[in-house]
């Protein structure tokens, strides 16, 4: 008896198997890909408001020094360390100008134990009409506080930027 | 004759267990991953929400500070200094709809009501729970602010924490 190998029904058990478990497991799988973009997402926004809040933390605490001390002032060099978020900071003088350069100050802090930081340059300058200006920028991150530097790199990391001029 | 009743049409038993054995194992495998994926985008969603509860408090917090210390400097923490700091003080509710409001002590169980998420009893009872706690720093002049939302999964107890400082500056 001749057997035409094409119009065998053999085989048909396995290849139903294999078309089943793959179909199971692409749903299965763009499930799992779907949610975890979803969770980097919702930590990325967890992470960036608290990043925020370094940030904003770390403009008060410069605005704070600037009006009630002469930390920043381009007249009186007081360089002795400040307190902010219980954490003694000692400010650092980046760039010194002559009368119609700008003076910068720099300084790091950390917000409690957990490793969020901020990074804060303030600026002393003179606008187009001759007024002394203030700018003050702060970077937060949610992780990156090393000892004394909050420039720890992470995967993780986020960056938000305050500006305040004035 | 007698022959074809050796002849093996058909499956035996242990081709069709292991038949069954290997189907049950690439079709629980995926389920398993597609549950995992649910409970994590599940976990997600409650984050950002619980994430966005937290800065709407701190938010509300922060505007009453620079409220008070334009209407009452020498009170610059008014209410918030209830909020934990000193003896006696205990965490802080912030109801952040309608009129707004914040409150020492008070369940920090959110409900949900027609204007968003609040302390209001009467709205649907929601699985966060929110609270402000204020404390005190080395300096007077500045406060340690953190707003705590928590919630829980199934058995899963999950919080997101907001941590800020405010100093008593006008900006």
């Amino acid at each position: 008896m001749m057997k035409n190998p094409l119009k065998s029904n053999k085989g048909y058990t396995l290849l139903f198997a294999v078309l089943v478990s793959s179909v199971v497991l692409s749903i299965g799988i763009s499930i799992l890909t779907i949610s975890k973009k979803e969770f980097l997402l919702s930590a990325s926004a967890k992470d960036s408001t608290s990043a925020f809040y370094a940030a904003d933390t770390g403009i008060e605490c410069a605005a704070y020094y600037d009006s009630n001390s002469s930390k920043f002032s381009t007249t009186t060099d007081d360089s002795s360390p400040f307190n902010c978020a219980d954490y003694d900071i000692e400010r650092e003088v980046t760039m010194t100008g002559t009368t119609y350069d700008p003076y910068v100050f720099s300084f790091q802090m950390p917000l409690g134990s957990s490793g969020v930081c901020a990074v804060v340059t303030v600026e002393k300058y003179y606008d187009d009409v001759d007024i002394e200006r203030t700018k003050i920028i702060s970077r937060g991150y949610n992780i990156g506080w090393d000892e004394s530097d909050c420039d720890e790199s992470s995967p993780r990391r986020v960056e938000r930027a305050l500006q305040l001029i004035y | 004759m007698k022959k074809n009743l050796h002849n093996s049409k058909g499956f035996t038993i242990v081709e069709t267990l292991v038949a069954i054995a290997i189907l049950m194992i690439s079709i629980a495998g995926p389920l398993t991953i597609a549950q995992k994926g649910l409970m994590a985008s599940v976990y997600a969603r409650d984050q950002s929400v619980a994430t966005f509860l937290a800065q709407d408090a701190m938010e509300y917090a922060k505007n009453y500070r620079d409220n008070q210390i334009k209407s009452n400097p020498s009170d610059w923490l008014g209410i918030l200094a209830n909020c934990g700091l000193g003896s006696g003080g205990s965490d802080c509710t912030v109801d952040t709809t309608d009129e707004g409001s914040i409150t020492a002590g008070g369940s920090p169980i959110l409900y949900r009501t027609d204007y968003g998420y609040n302390h209001d009893s009467s709205g649907a009872k929601s699985q966060f729970s929110r609270t402000l706690s204020v404390s005190e720093t080395d300096e007077d002049y500045q406060v340690r602010v953190v707003v705590e939302v928590e919630w829980t999964t199934g058995t899963i107890h999950n919080v997101v924490t907001l941590e800020n400082y405010f100093f008593n500056v006008t900006i």
